[in-house]
Formats: structure tokens, C-alpha cells, sequence
């Protein structure tokens, strides 16, 4: 078979655990341009492992963009130069013959590396335990369309929920701020019936497990819906900033 | 802790702050930029503008005091922001091009910011000190005259007033986002108004000295 591969030179970002310094490896590869970047790094592990050395650290799980496990930024892109994809869907042929390609995990002050290029996401997942859900027995299967809702507001509530919590938003973001995250995971309630009866508590007690969390605050640049995977809105930003506001006015919660 | 200062404190209220006296400045910019145009009128007709001001006595006084607040909350909630989302990165990346992904206007909002500051300060003393201290009962019209005769100060003048178009580019729209009130409708509208108030006022405030630096040099 006809060979098509391209070269290229991979600087990748190295760190044993979070405690040590981290610094970048070269690597010269020959790569077929149909192989996603994981599959990629895959050929070059078993390369490395064959010669004893140790593989690069990363995180992958679906392959196919909707899981949100895999997340690396690539030449100063997360998830790559392409729009609206995620890491595993960045394609070899989106780069030259010769190219150089820089790898560096997900940087913020709330993320730690704790290895190569894992880092630990985990207070994402602390922002949607002080209250990304509803707190109703769901019961058994209700009738569908129990609750009219119209196409528009159905829409928005999807589209907000189209994010996949792969936290590229922080990467992005100048001041690592989790406002598009935050503000999606908000919105795909709060524009709901069954969100409506904690959604005040709701949008309070997220904004500030975000702050505790030390993500940045939003200075409104938008670098995050340019870099996000799925093209979440920043207008659901500026419906949490309402929220938010609305809260501190009308909130029966007093501890806030 | 109350829930005000507590409120005050989180993200959000902090970029509430920031929205709320940002734009009670904008008014106050808007309210100057039409006093400055007074400066067409013609020598009397500014000078019958400055003492009208200088007649309501007390209740200039109260407006200045409540600027001087406003400027120095929107300053010092600025900068503590600027200064707690420059450390949230604390390993910055080897290449970060998302930065290029957004519009101009909104990467320089604290540089910005910071070349009013200095700004205002300069302005202050060239002539708000000048004319109420200066001591020697110089008509304001004959300071402003004078200064933009020299061409260092006018440039200076003139390069603050662009940064503060670029400010009001992004501050003016961010403004809204940070209030949350957008829509589909009248965001677009929002954002050219932006836009124009931009124009207006960089070009605006910089017409006078353009005017008065070549009028002195043509010595007419």
C-alpha cells in the first residue's frame, strides 16, 4: 500500500504527579493523516513502550466527541485549531507535512495535572454537586408532554445541555473561568417547569462553589464559546448573571 | 459576613459593581462630551457654560464628590479583578491562541483602563487644579487653549481618548451581558450603539484638541 503519512514534531508536555515540575518531550512521528490525534498518541505509546520508555498520559473514553473525557490543547487550541470538536474527532490531516505540534494538558489555577496530560476536573464536578439538579422524585415514567413546553424554550434548554463538561471553556479562558460551564448547566434548568422551584438556590450555590473552586471571574471576552466543542452560547452566561442577580432580589433563602 | 458584602464579594457581584458605576460613568462622559462641544460656541459662550457650572455652587460640589466615588470604586473593583484573574493560570501555556479568537477591543479592557487612570490624573491637574487653585484667575478657556498649543499634550490627549473608544467597545456591550439583559433582538443593537459610542467619543473629545493645536500653530 501506498504510503501517505506525514511527519511531524510533537512537543509534549511531561510531568510524573502533581507535586513535580513538568517539561516538554520531543517526539519525531510518522503519522497516517486519517488517525485522530488519540490514536495518534496510541501508535506512539506502543512505540515508546516497545522501547521500555514510559507512555504518555492522557484521557480518552468514547472516541466519538460526547463524553467529554479527552481534552488537550493543541497549538495553543483546545481540543485543536478545528471549531466545534472535541479532541478525539482532530484529525491528522488538519495539519502539514513537517508541521510542529505543541500538547499541553488543560491549564488553570483549579485544575491540577496529575499526570502528563490528565489533569483532574474534579471541581467541575463539585459545582454540579452544590446544585446542578432537581431534587423531585422523578417517580415512574411520566406521560410524555405532562408539561407543555414550547419549541423555542425546549430548544434553548438542549442546546444548553449539549455541553459535555469537558471544562475546554476554562482552558480557553484568559482568566480560567468556569462561567460558560457553570452558566450552561444552569440554564438547561432554569428555563424549565421542573427547574423553576430551586432555581434561585440553584444558580446562587453554583456561582459560589465556582469562586471556592478558583475559577477566574468572567471579563465578557468570549474566548470560550469560540474554543467550546459544542458552541455553547455565551447568552446562557448572561441568563446566569440574570439569574444570579435576580436571586440576591427575590431569593426566600437567607443564607446566601 | 452580611449577604451584601457576601454578595459583593462572589464573581458576579463583583462584575456587578463594575457594570453599574461603568455605566453611571458613561452618563457622566456624555454629560462632558456636551459640555466640550460648548468649546464651539466660541470663547463666550464656553466661558458662560463654565460659570453656569461654577453658579450652582454646592451642587457641583456634590457631583463631584459622588464622580471622584464612582471613579474610585470602578478603579479599585477593576484592578482587584484584573489582579485575581491574573493568577488563576498560574503555569501559563507555551502556546495560547484562544486570546486571538476574541475581538480586540476586549483583550486591552484593564490596559485600558489603566492609561484613563493615568489620564485622569494628568487631567485633573492640568485642569480641574489649575482653574479652582491655580490662583492667578485664569479663564478655563485660556488653559485649554494653552495646553493643546503644545503638541506633546495633545497627542497624549488624543492617544488617551482612542484607548477609551476601545474601553467603551467592550465595556459598553459587556456592560448588558453582565446585567444579563440580552436577547436576540436588541443585543445587535446594543452592540452598534457600542460601536458608535466608541466612535463619538474618541473622536469627539479628540476634535478639540485637534482644533486648538492647529488654530494655534496657524495662529488663527
Amino acid at each position: 500500500m501506498e504510503n501517505h503519512n506525514i511527519n511531524l514534531t510533537l512537543n509534549i508536555w511531561r510531568q510524573e504527579n502533581p507535586s513535580t515540575e513538568g517539561r516538554f518531550d520531543e517526539f519525531k512521528v510518522s503519522t497516517s493523516p486519517d488517525a485522530s490525534i488519540l490514536e495518534m498518541l496510541d501508535e506512539l505509546n506502543n512505540t515508546l513502550e516497545a522501547k521500555g520508555e514510559r507512555p504518555i498520559a492522557f484521557e480518552s473514553d468514547c472516541r466519538e466527541g460526547i463524553c467529554g473525557t479527552c481534552g488537550v490543547v493543541v497549538n495553543g487550541h483546545p481540543h485543536g485549531p478545528l471549531p466545534k470538536i472535541a479532541t478525539c474527532q482532530l484529525h491528522m490531516r488538519t495539519f502539514k507535512n513537517g508541521e510542529n505540534l505543541y500538547i499541553e494538558p488543560f491549564r488553570a489555577k483549579a485544575y491540577n495535572i496529575i499526570k502528563d496530560l490528565i489533569v483532574d476536573r474534579s471541581p467541575l464536578d463539585k459545582i454540579i454537586q452544590s446544585g446542578g439538579f432537581i431534587s423531585i422524585n422523578t417517580g415512574s415514567a411520566p406521560d410524555a408532554n405532562i408539561h407543555p413546553i414550547s419549541k423555542e424554550t425546549a430548544t434553548i434548554a438542549i442546546e444548553a445541555a449539549e455541553c459535555i463538561g469537558c471544562g475546554a471553556c476554562v482552558a480557553a479562558c484568559k482568566n480560567a473561568s468556569a462561567m460558560l460551564f457553570v452558566s450552561a448547566k444552569v440554564s438547561q434548568f432554569a428555563v424549565l417547569p421542573q427547574g423553576q422551584l430551586e432555581r434561585y438556590d440553584r444558580v446562587q450555590a453554583m456561582v459560589n462553589t465556582m469562586d471556592e473552586m478558583g475559577f477566574g471571574s468572567c471579563t465578557n471576552t468570549y474566548a470560550c464559546e469560540a474554543e467550546c466543542p459544542k458552541g455553547v452560547s455565551i447568552t446562557n452566561i448572561a441568563r446566569m448573571n440574570r439569574d444570579f442577580l435576580n436571586a440576591k432580589i427575590s431569593s426566600h433563602a437567607l443564607h446566601f | 459576613m452580611s449577604w451584601l458584602s457576601r454578595s459583593f464579594k462572589t464573581s458576579i457581584g463583583q462584575k456587578l459593581v463594575m457594570t453599574i458605576t461603568g455605566l453611571l460613568l458613561f452618563f457622566f462622559l456624555f454629560v462632558h462630551l456636551a459640555g466640550n462641544f460648548t468649546i464651539w460656541g466660541g470663547e463666550a459662550f464656553f466661558t458662560r457654560y463654565v460659570s453656569t457650572l461654577e453658579s450652582l455652587g454646592n451642587f457641583t460640589h456634590f457631583i463631584e464628590v459622588g464622580l471622584a466615588l464612582l471613579f474610585i470604586v470602578h478603579i479599585f473593583f477593576g484592578l482587584r479583578l484584573a489582579l485575581q484573574n491574573a493568577e488563576k493560570r498560574p503555569i501559563q501555556y507555551k502556546v495560547y491562541e484562544s486570546n486571538n479568537l476574541i475581538d480586540f477591543s476586549a483583550r486591552y479592557t484593564w490596559q485600558t483602563g489603566v492609561l484613563i487612570l493615568v489620564f485622569l490624573v494628568v487631567h485633573l491637574i492640568t485642569f480641574w487644579y489649575l482653574y479652582k487653585f491655580g490662583g492667578e484667575g485664569r479663564e478655563l478657556f485660556e488653559i485649554v487653549t494653552t495646553w493643546f498649543a503644545n503638541p506633546l499634550y495633545s497627542l497624549f490627549y488624543i492617544i488617551i481618548m482612542i484607548a477609551l473608544g476601545i474601553h467603551l467597545q467592550h465595556g459598553f456591550q459587556s456592560a448588558f451581558q453582565t446585567l444579563g439583559w440580552t436577547h436576540p433582538k436588541f443585543t445587535p443593537i446594543i452592540e452598534k450603539l457600542g460601536t458608535f459610542i466608541a466612535w463619538l467619543f474618541g473622536l469627539g473629545f479628540s476634535l478639540i484638541p485637534i482644533y486648538f493645536y492647529f488654530s494655534a500653530i496657524g495662529g488663527n
